[in-house]
């Protein structure tokens, strides 16, 4: 089954007096997720400062829209994502494109890689083995503020174990596990794992909360899919990694760990 | 059908200046999900059988060691779908008439490359030899659209690659039962054999004997040894619903009489050539 399809390009003029202009960004509707996904290796130095200011305007407004408004993307874009005065006169958006696909995640990852944007989309993408190594470096922190309430490296209780990097005690044991959504993959696909090895992983007194990463190009899709998990799977808690610049921001994941194991949150001690 | 993609239509990104159909760029989604650029070319009332003409030329390019675009067959979307597309501009405009005026036809489309279109002196790039295999494909499936000015030739890192062959086989339904008369290039009604593309370099390299009446008859003996019932095959592979029946029987006998002819078409070059 085909389905509507609509985006826009952003596009950033890189030369004034020659008119050159370079895509940077893309917004993307496919009916149920909206996504954003963006670059500035194409743009000078000079004016990153600037477009990348933009950029993140965009992002959040992207993530912050309701549901219900985004059927409004089409004509009303620009109001909706208005590109700022003085030098942001030097971006602008393309001409709004419609057209069919059979899977929407699929084609806004293939338009990201066309128009190449695909470098800032891998470089936001995170490996399971590094968000795996930011949950061990966070969890050895918790582990001495409480050995005995926090453990590392504990298998889950369930009929197909999984190797949590860090599980607490809260009344009844809580595991993490790690889950690193990656757009080259189905979303439905990944849900279905996630949902399957949350199912078997656990038995009926266990918890489980996933600690995952989700790129910006798919931000809105994972929390919307993470929330139909965790109706699947009563007591199932979510906690988002991101990514700063390289480096992991943990600081929500640990505060949630040490509310549940002190009843309030510790000190941060980073 | 053999080698030939089913896509499925994406969306127009433009109208692309290029020959008299215009035809479309758009992005088309093939078997495996990918989606890339192509080139569609739209029904045209103006030689209804052009797809057919398309594919089956395609197809031949081969036998004479030649390459072309990946081509497919993409069908129109559904008319209820055609409020989708933007009115507004000449690409949207140009598929919403497409789809009102052709209730979901297959189209042809050919995979868009990025490249150079064909100048002169490129073809210094190539053995002289290749440029005569094209030159005799051409007159082989009496094709005249590869003129100085619309080469169709793309060059690729440095690879000849051809396009567009929708007026290939141009009038096989005029050829009496021997074949005789389609050997005269000349005659052949969409253009003649002095505006060919490659005719002043291969004259000039047959002066200085980089081809010769030889390597005519070395294409004459590979296209031969393919046999005659194996080209008729390769252009009679399309789906019935791009052409009538008609025009399949006349390019199977087409096919026919220019294979049992060819070393006649072979002198008739050497002759061009050698003026």
């Amino acid at each position: 089954m085909r389905s509507r399809v609509d985006y826009r390009f952003l596009r950033a003029v890189t030369n004034p007096v020659t008119g050159d202009e370079a895509t940077i960004g893309v917004l993307h509707w496919d009916g149920n997720a909206l996504r954003f996904a963006h670059a500035l290796r194409s743009v000078p130095q000079d004016l990153r400062g600037d477009v990348q200011r933009l950029l993140t305007t965009v992002t959040d407004r992207v993530n912050q829209m309701p549901a219900g408004q985004r059927d409004l993307l089409k004509q009303d874009l620009i109001q909706l994502f208005p590109v700022p005065e003085g030098r942001g006169s030097l971006i602008h958006w393309g001409k709004p494109v419609s057209g069919l696909c059979s899977s929407g995640e699929q084609h806004f990852t293939q338009l990201v890689a066309a128009a190449g944007l695909s470098l800032s989309t891998k470089d936001s993408q995170v490996s399971k083995t590094t968000l795996r190594s930011w949950i061990s470096d966070a969890a050895q922190r918790l582990h001495k503020l409480d050995p005995d309430r926090v453990q590392l490296d504990m298998s889950s209780p369930g009929h197909i174990p999984f190797q949590a990097p860090l599980a607490w005690k809260n009344g009844v044991w809580n595991f993490a596990l790690p889950w690193s959504f990656d757009t080259s993959r189905e979303m439905e696909d990944q849900i279905r794992d996630l949902v399957g090895q949350l199912a078997t992983g656990l038995d009926d007194k266990a918890k489980a909360a996933v600690v995952f990463f989700a790129p910006g190009s798919s931000r809105n899709s994972v929390l919307h899919e993470l929330s139909y998990v965790q109706q699947r799977i009563p007591g199932t808690r979510v906690s988002e990694l991101q990514n700063r610049d390289g480096q992991p921001d943990t600081r929500d994941f640990e505060a949630m760990v040490q509310t549940d194991v002190a009843g309030r949150p510790l000190l941060n001690t980073r | 059908m053999d080698g030939l993609l089913e896509l499925e239509f994406g969306e127009p990104m433009a109208v692309l200046d290029r020959g008299t159909t215009r035809p479309l760029l758009c992005r088309l989604e093939d078997p495996l999900g990918n989606m890339n650029d192509w080139v569609v070319k739209l029904p045209s009332s103006k030689r209804p059988e052009a797809a057919a003409a398309e594919i089956a030329a395609h197809r031949l390019l081969a036998s004479f060691g030649l390459a072309g675009a990946e081509i497919g067959l993409v069908r129109l979307p559904d008319p209820s779908l055609e409020s989708i597309f933007d009115a507004s501009t000449e690409e949207g405009s140009a598929l919403r008439k497409a789809i009102r005026g052709a209730e979901q036809r297959l189209c042809f489309a050919s995979r868009f490359i990025d490249s150079v279109e064909h100048v002169d002196g490129m073809f210094r790039q190539r053995k002289p030899e290749e440029v005569l295999r094209l030159f005799f494909f051409d007159a082989f499936a009496w094709h005249a659209d590869r003129t100085v000015r619309t080469p169709n030739i793309l060059w690729c890192a440095g690879r000849m690659i051809l396009i567009d062959h929708a007026r290939a086989f141009f009038g096989v339904e005029e050829i009496d039962e021997t074949g005789l008369t389609a050997f005269d290039y000349a005659d052949n009604r969409s253009g003649t054999w002095s505006d060919h593309v490659a005719l002043a370099y291969l004259r000039r390299q047959w002066q200085r004997v980089a081809v010769s009446a030889e390597n005519c008859t070395q294409v004459v003996a590979q296209i031969q040894a393919l046999g005659s019932a194996h080209l008729e095959r390769l252009v009679n592979d399309w789906p019935d619903s791009l052409a009538s029946a008609i025009f399949k029987s006349d390019l199977h006998r087409f096919v026919k009489s220019r294979f049992n002819n060819l070393p006649t078409l072979a002198q008739e070059i050497s002759d061009a050539l050698s003026r």
